[in-house]
């Protein structure tokens, strides 16, 4: 349908293969099956994709990852979104492990974590101490206390994404003395244990996190300033904004191939011209929006971060709001069926509604992009 | 000075004043008649409207602008504007049985035999009876001239047999007005009967169908060998399109069914819910800016509505049809549903993810409005081709 921005063989031939196993593995009666286990996910599927290395694929290979980088980090992201797939790869090993590579230089506590997430031992979620978005001006809503024999946090996290069935969270708490350091908590440990909560997304899962002076670990030697946390925040942004168009391009598929075979008047609704002109939009937006995601994530690879920091919000405004109306468009066209839980254009609507709250509303991404742009950051 | 009544409705319109004495007379009674906040739960939703409508009707408020012969108040439209800004600033139940009270009541009383309208009417006003709406099948939505469930007449009943789907509230329902063919081969618009057929029966199935809000609002309704008394037609035999034609008018224009009241009201709550977010840090002040210029870009698309909509009520008591004006305020209504429903979401940020808040349903529940009485797509085409007259 739209562009495809991967262009090497290696990127096309890994394309294949993920966009084969997802589309085999994640159909419908799956993933809606998945929503009513106890974990809330597909712990097959997850074990598959554990065992087939999709979880190092863009880790560094001294850790047990591939090293492929953030092109493909972002193409699985893409497809993963593309069939709603109800596994906790967003949390651990996207977010997760970006926190760990990103925050910690060269640490031993989080090489094993590391190389725990990729052989799926240990499946993590990330709690960011200064709420959503980048880290401002506001107080943070997660610190840290030195006690005698170690550290605790205190603070919450909101609505964390997969953290209702991790075995650890990893959570970015402000320092006393300034700056932020990244700890690792047991979930067992925080009060009271996660509960998943019940959003309109039934293939995600969140939980509410408080932290009330909870044993914390230390992650790495020392603190990070929040510039730091910025890029975390940047490199994390990018690889929600790959699922956000793996939605959008996934529900305009199915939207294209309802309109070619519903009749109505006697005739394909496809061939109303009005119809096609909304179709025609979605396409261009959606393949603007892919663009701009995948030219962060070059710049990811590219270690370019003075330029990441313009193109992540941007990239996550951009494909937030292109995959909303992508999904709002499926509705309506659609017709009646479309307003049902029969087709699954509702899912990939409600599972737009979560994403757009992940890390930042669109709204939020420009005010931080402006902020960049005018050097007012810090 | 500006009154309350300014400050949520807006500009006064100079024949329905905000101190006109139909107001103040249902003032008077609606504060002596205090009611509960709506349910979330559908069935204790359901019950709560119709509880409220048989209050409302025990007490001579339902069907005002209905002929007094068919126990109504013969009230004209700009008092029926009224009334249903008050109802709204009441924050009373949303209406139920509006497929009777709106649709096939009027219909009746335009093309209805005399039996009909004494056996009907009063069971419609009084919210005994409650009715669903079987026009749209698997194969005919927005071309409902293409439908295919048929009637045959045998002895003295009418044998129904088809499908009809999205049937509202088919649940509750007592009867279904269903749109079917009664002569064999025919087609388009052309050998349609409007008939009223029983819901409790054998030939007839409902089965509930799940909503993206988690509803199941709506129904699939299998007619097989569903029984229709012979004189249970709405019009002629043979001339449901046209029965059909007469109740779309209503459907579109019922001045002030189209809610800008009720809009304006729910616009106050999105605001309360943007000003406790904005304080507990919920939004950004970023975020806040931005959903206060969205409530207030609504509060002037919905003075649009309210200035249609008494456009409407002038034009009905001078006798004049709404024709295509009802087409204008049918896709403005639809529209602005789906965008206050998402402000009311946006007001509060994360949290309306969270299932069991009234502003996480409603922003789900408000996708259907511009597809549920004729999509905003076919408003268009109703406009461009019959009000503005460009070629089909
Ligand atoms: C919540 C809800 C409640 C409902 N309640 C009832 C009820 O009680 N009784 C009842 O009979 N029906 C009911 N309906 C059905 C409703 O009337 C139909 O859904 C509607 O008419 C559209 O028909 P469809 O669903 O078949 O969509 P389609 O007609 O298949 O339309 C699909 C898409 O194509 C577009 N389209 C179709 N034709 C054209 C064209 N010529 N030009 C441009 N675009 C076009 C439509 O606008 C829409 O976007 C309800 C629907 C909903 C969602």
């Amino acid at each position: 349908m739209i562009t495809e921005p991967l262009t090497t063989a290696d990127e096309l031939e890994i394309r294949d293969v993920v966009v084969d196993f997802t589309r085999t593995t994640f159909t419908s009666e799956r993933v809606r099956a998945a929503a009513l286990t106890p974990r809330g996910y597909d712990e097959v599927a997850w074990k598959q994709m554990v065992d087939l290395g999709w979880t190092g694929l863009g880790i560094a290979e001294d850790v047990g990852g591939a090293g492929l980088g953030a092109i493909v980090q972002c193409l699985v992201h893409r497809e993963l979104g593309a069939r709603l797939a109800p596994t906790p790869f967003l949390g651990s090993a996207g977010f997760g492990a970006a926190a760990l590579d990103v925050l910690v230089d060269d640490d031993e506590a989080a090489h094993g974590l590391l190389a725990a997430v990729v052989d799926g031992t240990v499946q993590c979620a990330l709690a960011l101490g200064h709420g959503r978005g980048w880290p401002g001006h506001e107080s943070p809503s997660i610190t840290a206390q030195p006690v005698d024999d170690g550290w605790t946090v205190t603070g919450s996290a909101a609505l964390v994404l997969d953290a209702a069935r991790a075995d650890v969270v990893l959570v970015v708490a402000a320092l006393e003395e300034g700056g932020w350091r990244l700890f690792q908590v047991a979930a067992s440990a925080t009060t009271p244990t996660p509960v998943p909560l019940l959003t309109v997304d039934v293939t995600r899962t969140y939980a509410d996190l408080l932290f009330d002076h909870t044993p914390a670990t230390p992650i790495g030697a020392s603190s990070v300033t929040s510039d730091r946390v910025s890029l975390l925040v940047d490199q994390i942004a990018v690889y929600l904004a790959a699922e956000m168009v793996g939605v959008a391009i996934a529900c305009t598929n199915q939207t294209l191939d309802y309109l070619r075979t519903r009749h109505q008047f006697g005739k394909p609704l496809g061939s109303f011209q009005a119809l096609k002109h909304r179709c025609a939009d979605v396409a261009v937006a959606v393949t603007v929006a892919q663009e701009l995601v995948f030219s962060a994530a070059t710049l990811i690879e590219a270690d370019d971060f003075t330029s990441l920091a313009l193109a992540a919000p941007l990239a996550l405004a951009r494909a937030g709001e292109v995959m909303l109306h992508a999904t709002q468009e499926a509705i309506q066209l659609h017709g009646g069926v479309g307003f049902t839980d029969e087709v699954d254009i509702g899912l990939y609507y409600k599972r737009a509604l979560g994403d757009l709250e992940l890390i930042a509303s669109p709204v939020d991404a420009y005010a931080r992009m402006d902020l960049v742009r005018t050097g007012k950051t810090s | 000075m500006t009154s309350l009544d300014h400050q949520v409705l807006g500009p006064a319109f100079a024949q329905t004043p905000y101190d006109h004495p139909f107001r103040v007379e249902l003032r008077a009674w609606l504060a002596e008649h205090p009611v509960d906040p709506e349910p979330l739960d559908q069935d204790a939703r359901f019950r709560h409207r119709r509880d409220w409508h048989r209050t409302m009707a025990g007490n001579g408020w339902v069907g005002l602008h209905w002929p007094v012969e068919h126990g109504g108040r013969g009230v004209d439209p700009l008092t029926q504007f009224m009334y249903y800004e008050e109802v709204a600033l009441a924050a009373t139940p949303e209406p139920v049985n509006t497929p009777g009270l709106i649709l096939l009541g009027p219909t009746l009383m335009a093309h209805g035999s005399a039996e009909l309208k004494a056996r009907f009417l009063p069971g419609i006003l009084s919210g005994d009876e409650m009715w669903c709406q079987g026009f749209s099948e698997p194969d005919s939505g927005s071309d409902l001239a293409s439908l295919r469930t048929r009637a045959e007449l045998v002895g003295d009943e009418w044998i129904v047999n088809g499908q009809k789907i999205w049937t509202t509230f088919a649940q509750y329902a007592d009867y279904c007005f269903v749109l079917c063919r009664t002569e064999a081969g025919s087609e388009r618009h052309r050998g349609l009967t409007l008939l009223i057929c029983p819901v409790d029966q054998d030939g007839v199935t409902v089965r509930p169908i799940r909503q993206i809000s988690g509803d199941n609002e709506f129904s699939e309704v299998f007619l097989d060998d569903a029984r229709v008394p012979k004189d249970w037609v709405v019009g002629e035999v043979g001339q449901g399109w046209s029965a059909a034609m007469t109740l779309f008018q209503f459907e579109r224009g019922d001045q002030g069914y189209t809610d800008h009241a009720r809009m304006l009201v729910h616009l106050l709550d999105c605001e309360d819910a943007l000003r406790v977010a904005e304080a507990d840090g919920t939004l950004t002040v970023d975020r806040a800016a931005d959903a206060r210029r969205v409530q207030r870009d609504l509060w002037v698309r919905i003075q649009e509505l309210r200035h249609l909509n008494y456009r409407g009520a002038v034009l009905a008591k001078a006798g004049q049809e709404l024709g295509a004006v009802g087409s204008m305020t049918n896709l403005v209504w639809g529209e602005l549903e789906k965008d206050l429903g998402s402000a009311f979401a946006d007001a509060s940020g994360a949290r309306s993810l969270v299932l069991g808040r009234h502003d996480t349903h409603a922003r789900l529940a408000s996708r259907a409005a511009s597809i549920y009485s004729g999509t905003s797509e076919i408003q268009r085409n109703i406009i461009a081709e019959r009000l503005l007259g460009l070629p089909k």
